[in-house]
């Protein structure tokens, strides 16, 4: 399988009081063709930039400051703004999560459909209204001919939602991002769209980055996930393995504060603190202080260890030698128990 | 466990009108907000009410305080109609039964501190006399929901939205409450602090033997939280049941399908079956007969024409045709 993007070591930075920090702190990841990539993460956390990176899409006051950016091959980090602009669109494609606020109010369907096809493609107004046509006929909206004409605010926020794929699927771009695509919308509606992007997935055979902070659609859509704390990529996993068993304490915690509805429980489990802002980025592991496995090493950054062949996890647990400290410390919890 | 009633709805009803003409004062059509909807609550237990956006979930709470007037119907508050209060009383009643709202930095003052929040409800129905009395109250209040005693000089800009909720918590423990209405408390925040709040919630309960009423659109934090679930559609409770009752087998076709709609955190789980067609229609339009009709599966001829009503089927509760008993048999010829 080919890579469609690689991302590596990529940063993103602010500048506040004239020092830069890192939102996005060295985060690398790839994409396969007719992949699921599934990015997690509490908000704050640095997915929503890591794509907005990716799109060249970032707000005023952030920039990408190093690493690359590979879309099939070719370096998107060099590329001037009008090349970025001619990529934008036809090779990939990005989806929000306010279908609203993304679609222009002033005009109406059929024309931003268009506008979008005649700027990527030599089609006529004819022909690229044809494909407007056929691209809302695809994404399952009732009396599409109608809904060429009408504007944003007359549609249900799922039909706008479905409008959104339309347009960001009808150049046939190899990668779509999806921003929290259901975040916005009831769980019925919910089923439908992920169900929409999945069959329009096959169809196109086309790679997705899934950016939400669901868990459940997580393991319903993704096939390989990596976990976001505090700009960096904590844990990277096959779908089965992330929720079989997580490696990474912050991961297991993300499970285990999730109420499971096939279970009966009190209390869920919570982690405890709140996830550090920018100005208060503790050194060392990120996670530490709300860590409770946290031991001396933690206060040095950990790579990212391959645990096996399905998940990698940014936890000095998983170091050859941490094996005695771990074990040191189930002997310990289990002498409490008894 | 003898559990006595302590709050009953029956038949409420609130109708907004849609205004129009050329003064606005014509009243075109009504939204059927909430329609019809009937229900009680046990002292101690949590009711929870779950639906998709615009079903009248919130708007069933906020009518429950009178925060926004019923056009008909009866809230019965340990026995006495709240709908007819008089302001005296209705202010007390307010005092007894609270609300958390979702958006806990809408619902906090920005200008006042911490402290005031938490004490103004002290003043308002003289609950403590005294500064000094005041402040060690608000102080144990505090330490109750898990805020530390120095942040009592802080505004609400200065806490993360997990501690903002907490506020917004100690600010309803304050008047004594016997009820709280919780109006989607959890929905803003992520699922580590969501777990926070929803375990101090709990030992809330248990603490002070609160009754709850718990407005959510999360069908698996309604599933860990509630005693006894209310599911709407469209301004009308279709199916009323306990917790596992309703998990293990909903009986309306709607439950049945939302249930279904909700993503499992288990990638092996197969494609889940009943996927809704549709929209949910316009509450100031809704379809003749059971709402629910044009997007049901089951859909029966009787369902376009008869308004099915909430029956009992064997303890539990549920308004559809499908388990209509069977009367008397239809005289034909």
């Amino acid at each position: 399988m080919s890579k469609v993007l690689d991302v590596k070591d990529l940063e993103v930075s602010v500048k506040i009081d004239n020092e830069r920090r890192n939102i996005v702190n060295k985060v690398s990841f790839s994409v396969n063709e007719g992949e699921t990539l599934g990015i997690v993460g509490e908000s704050g956390c640095g997915k929503s930039m890591t794509s907005l990176s990716i799109m060249d899409l970032l707000p005023q006051a952030l920039s990408v400051t190093g690493g690359s950016l590979t879309l099939n091959g070719e370096e998107l980090t060099k590329l001037s703004k009008n090349a970025y602009r001619k990529k934008r669109g036809k090779e990939m494609a990005m989806i929000f999560q306010e279908p609203m606020t993304s679609l222009n109010p002033v005009y109406t369907i059929g024309f931003q459909i268009v506008e979008l096809v005649r700027n990527h493609t030599k089609k006529s107004k004819k022909e690229a209204y044809d494909r407007a046509l056929h691209m809302l006929k695809l994404v399952g909206i009732p009396r599409a001919d109608q809904v060429l004409h009408e504007y944003p605010h007359q549609l249900s926020g799922g039909m706008r939602q479905r409008v959104m794929i339309a347009m960001a699927l009808s150049c046939n771009p190899g990668l779509l991002i999806a921003d929290e695509p259901t975040t916005a919308l009831d769980v019925t509606i919910q089923a439908q769209i992920l169900r929409l992007m999945q069959s329009l997935q096959d169809e196109m055979n086309m790679s997705i980055v899934m950016i939400t902070h669901d868990l459940g659609v997580v393991a319903e859509t993704c096939d390989r996930v990596i976990v976001m704390y505090a700009g960096e990529v904590v844990e990277e996993a096959t779908v089965e393995e992330l929720f079989e068993s997580p490696k990474h304490p912050y991961t297991k915690g993300l499970v285990a504060s999730v109420p499971n509805m096939d279970k009966d429980e009190e209390y869920l489990s919570s982690i405890s603190g709140t996830v550090p802002t920018p100005e208060q980025m503790p050194t060392g592991c990120r996670f530490a202080p709300r860590c409770k496995h946290a031991f001396e090493a933690c206060h040095q950054t950990p790579p990212l260890f391959d645990v096996n062949e399905q998940s990698k996890s940014r936890c000095w647990l998983y170091h050859e030698e941490a094996s005695n400290v771990q074990e040191g410390r189930k002997e310990v919890g289990a002498g409490n128990h008894s | 466990m003898a559990q006595e009633t302590i709050l009953e709805v029956k038949n409420l009803k609130k109708y907004f009108p849609i205004k129009g003409g050329i003064f606005g004062k014509k009243t075109l059509n009504q939204v059927k907000a909430v329609d019809d909807v009937s229900f009680h609550v046990k002292k101690g237990e949590t009711l929870g009410i779950v639906g998709e956006s615009g079903c009248g979930k919130s708007t069933t709470g906020k009518t429950i305080l009178q925060l926004i007037e019923a056009t008909d119907g009866e809230v019965l508050f340990k026995g006495k109609d709240i709908t007819k209060a008089s302001k005296q009383e209705m202010k007390n009643l307010r005092r007894e039964i609270q609300i958390i709202f979702q958006d806990p930095f809408a619902s906090l003052n920005p200008r006042m501190k911490v402290g005031e929040i938490i004490e103004e409800p002290l003043i308002n129905f003289g609950l403590c006399e005294g500064k000094k009395a005041r402040r060690d109250r608000v102080l144990e209040l505090m330490d109750q929901v898990g805020l530390r005693p120095e942040q009592i000089d802080r505004h609400p800009h200065e806490f993360s939205g997990g501690q903002r909720q907490r506020i917004g918590i100690a600010r309803a423990l304050a008047c004594e409450p016997s009820i709280i209405i919780a109006d989607e408390p959890v929905s803003a925040l992520d699922v580590s602090i969501q777990s926070q709040v929803l375990n101090l919630l709990r030992d809330l309960q248990k603490e002070l033997g609160l009754t709850y009423i718990f407005i959510s659109h999360d069908l698996s934090v309604v599933k860990h939280f509630c005693d006894r679930i209310g599911v709407m559609y469209l301004g009308r409770m279709v199916e009323m049941a306990g917790k596992h009752e309703l998990y293990d087998r909903p009986l309306h076709p709607y439950a049945e399908a939302l249930l279904s709609a909700v993503p499992v955190m288990d990638p092996k789980r197969k494609k889940k079956d009943i996927i809704l067609e549709g929209d949910v229609p316009s509450p100031s339009d809704p379809p003749k007969g059971c709402a629910f009709h044009p997007r049901c599966p089951m859909k029966m001829d009787i369902c376009s024409e008869v308004r099915p009503q909430l029956e009992n089927q064997n303890g539990r509760f549920v308004a559809c045709h499908l388990y209509d008993q069977p009367t008397e048999p239809e005289r034909t010829g």
